[in-house]
């Protein structure tokens, strides 16, 4: 069979396999994490609710994709570290490095959960603690000392609640720990609800910036990124965080007195995230449906699997500390939704995976050595084999 | 009145031939990568229902049998209908898998003309 020679000019221009990855480490996103947050709670979210398949299948792809993303993560830091300084000082893509905090401390809860071992998830803890530490006062610190800012309208979006996420995770990882994290219990749950409350307050500020950019700027599709469902996620994360604080006050002087407390706010909590669900709904319908925004995969989209995951486990959680049965209904049908979103969100990053593969393969077809037809080659010292 | 005729380079007919047949064939090229990422989109498409299907058929027998102690025995084979689902949902995945490989390598052989493709 004879292979033609490809013809140059047809089909599109594109980048050779090494452009290509080489654009994609130097524009990746540092909300990136938001990727093993959503698998890892998806992962929590199905083996409390029974599916017990799809939690084992959820927490290989976590186990995996967290070690992974450090890697391309630190190998950005090392080989385009001008990128990630920009990042720093960037409004809209600097609270993204709040999600490595956030997913180390679903790892940690993974590792207590699936593989029994409380003292990887203790170093977790830790690990998650000096990170929330440096995002805070470094990613803060570069946006407050910033010469030149953007205006409101520009600068905030629902990624920046991921902050929120952050602080209360510390303290949901430390409450699944359930134990002397600091000199004793009762100073380590003090902590834990100081950072609970750190975040709730975290929370009241940035919403309301958030609340405020909507109503009173204008507003188009594109402003709608799928961060905004962390508007929701950060409050349930919240309430998922007061709920653990709850049941550990059974056995904390400390706590037992904030129990009434705690649970009140966290049902204050629980009821905000359950207020945003029909208005992202609402909003997404326009965005796709009225106004034909189109469905392409964007890694921002981890940022709305993440939400739907932890609103099914803080309702399963609150329904454990109120006893109220009904709330499981809620909690078994956003987890299938969570479920539904991240497999259909993996597709995405798998296409975007199978693109690169395919642009590899081309790239090697097109620069194959020629081999020599037989039709040429001739035999030494006699004639071409073909033609006796 | 003058009336000034264009002039006309004299092409040979050889020449002319050769440029109609690489346009025709370059044209029939783009017609089917065309083809190969509507079939590809149409399997993607079909890939995504199957799986979500499965997924929801899954959870759906899960819950179940949380919900009813006795559901996973009153139904026969009820691991033969887990294992089903989680069946579909690799299916799907596959179906997936075909249209995206057809539809991109369709989209890296279209039209630079027409517009961008955004994956």
């Amino acid at each position: 069979m004879q292979h033609s020679e490809p013809d140059k000019t047809t089909g599109r221009d594109l980048p050779s396999i090494t452009r290509h990855i080489q654009a994609r480490l130097s524009g990746m996103h540092p909300a990136y994490f938001a990727l093993s947050m959503a698998t890892g709670i998806t992962a929590i979210g199905c083996h409390l609710l029974g599916l017990n398949e799809f939690a084992a299948a959820l927490s290989w792809v976590n186990f995996l994709s967290y070690p992974a993303l450090w890697i391309l993560f630190l190998a950005r830091l090392v080989l385009y570290r001008n990128q990630v300084v920009a990042d720093c000082t960037n409004h809209q893509r600097a609270p993204g490095f709040f999600t490595a905090v956030a997913a180390t401390s679903v790892l940690g809860v993974q590792a207590v959960l699936f593989l029994g071992n409380p003292a990887l998830a203790k170093l977790l803890w830790w690990f998650c603690v000096v990170l929330w530490a440096l995002c805070t006062y470094g990613v803060f610190t570069a946006l407050v000392v910033l010469k030149e800012k953007p205006s409101l309208a520009k600068g905030i979006n629902g990624g920046w609640l991921v902050a929120v996420v952050a602080t209360q995770s510390v303290c949901v990882l430390g409450c699944v720990l359930d134990t002397t994290l600091l000199i004793d219990r009762d100073t380590t749950l003090f902590l834990l609800t100081s950072f609970w409350l750190c975040g709730a307050m975290l929370y009241f500020w940035i919403i309301s910036l958030i609340f405020y950019r909507y109503m009173f700027f204008r507003f188009s599709p594109s402003d709608l990124m799928p961060p905004y469902w962390i508007n929701m996620g950060a409050v349930a994360i919240s309430t998922l965080a007061g709920a653990l604080l709850a049941k550990a006050a059974q056995h904390s002087a400390f706590l037992a007195a904030l129990h009434p407390y705690i649970l009140g706010m966290s049902v204050m909590f629980w009821a905000t995230a359950t207020w945003w669900i029909p208005m992202l709904v609402v909003l997404g319908i326009w965005r796709h449906l009225i106004r034909r925004f189109p469905i392409t995969y964007d890694p921002l989209y981890w940022g709305l699997v993440f939400p739907l995951g932890m609103y099914a486990v803080c309702t399963f959680r609150l329904a454990e500390v109120l006893q109220m049965q009904f709330l499981l209904g809620i909690a078994r049908f956003f987890i299938m939704a969570a479920a539904v979103a991240w497999f259909l969100t993996f597709l995405g990053l798998s296409r975007r995976l199978l693109f690169a593969v395919l642009l590899a393969g081309r790239h090697l077809w097109r620069s194959r050595p020629e081999l020599p037809s037989l039709s040429e080659s001739k035999p030494i010292g006699g004639e071409p084999h073909g033609y006796q | 009145m003058v009336i000034n005729e264009p002039k006309c380079e004299s092409k040979s007919p050889m020449t002319l031939d050769k440029s109609t047949d690489k346009s025709t064939a370059r044209s029939a090229f783009h017609a089917k990568a065309k083809q190969r990422m509507k079939w590809g989109r149409q399997l993607v498409i079909g890939g995504f229902v199957v799986a979500v299907a499965g997924i929801i058929f899954y959870c759906i027998l899960c819950f179940s049998a949380d919900l009813n102690p006795g559901f996973n025995l009153v139904l026969h084979n009820y691991n033969s209908w887990l294992l089903t689902s989680l069946g579909v949902i690799g299916s799907g995945t596959l179906l997936w898998l075909r249209g995206s490989f057809l539809y991109l390598l369709g989209a890296m052989e279209s039209d630079p003309d027409d517009p961008d493709l955004y994956f």
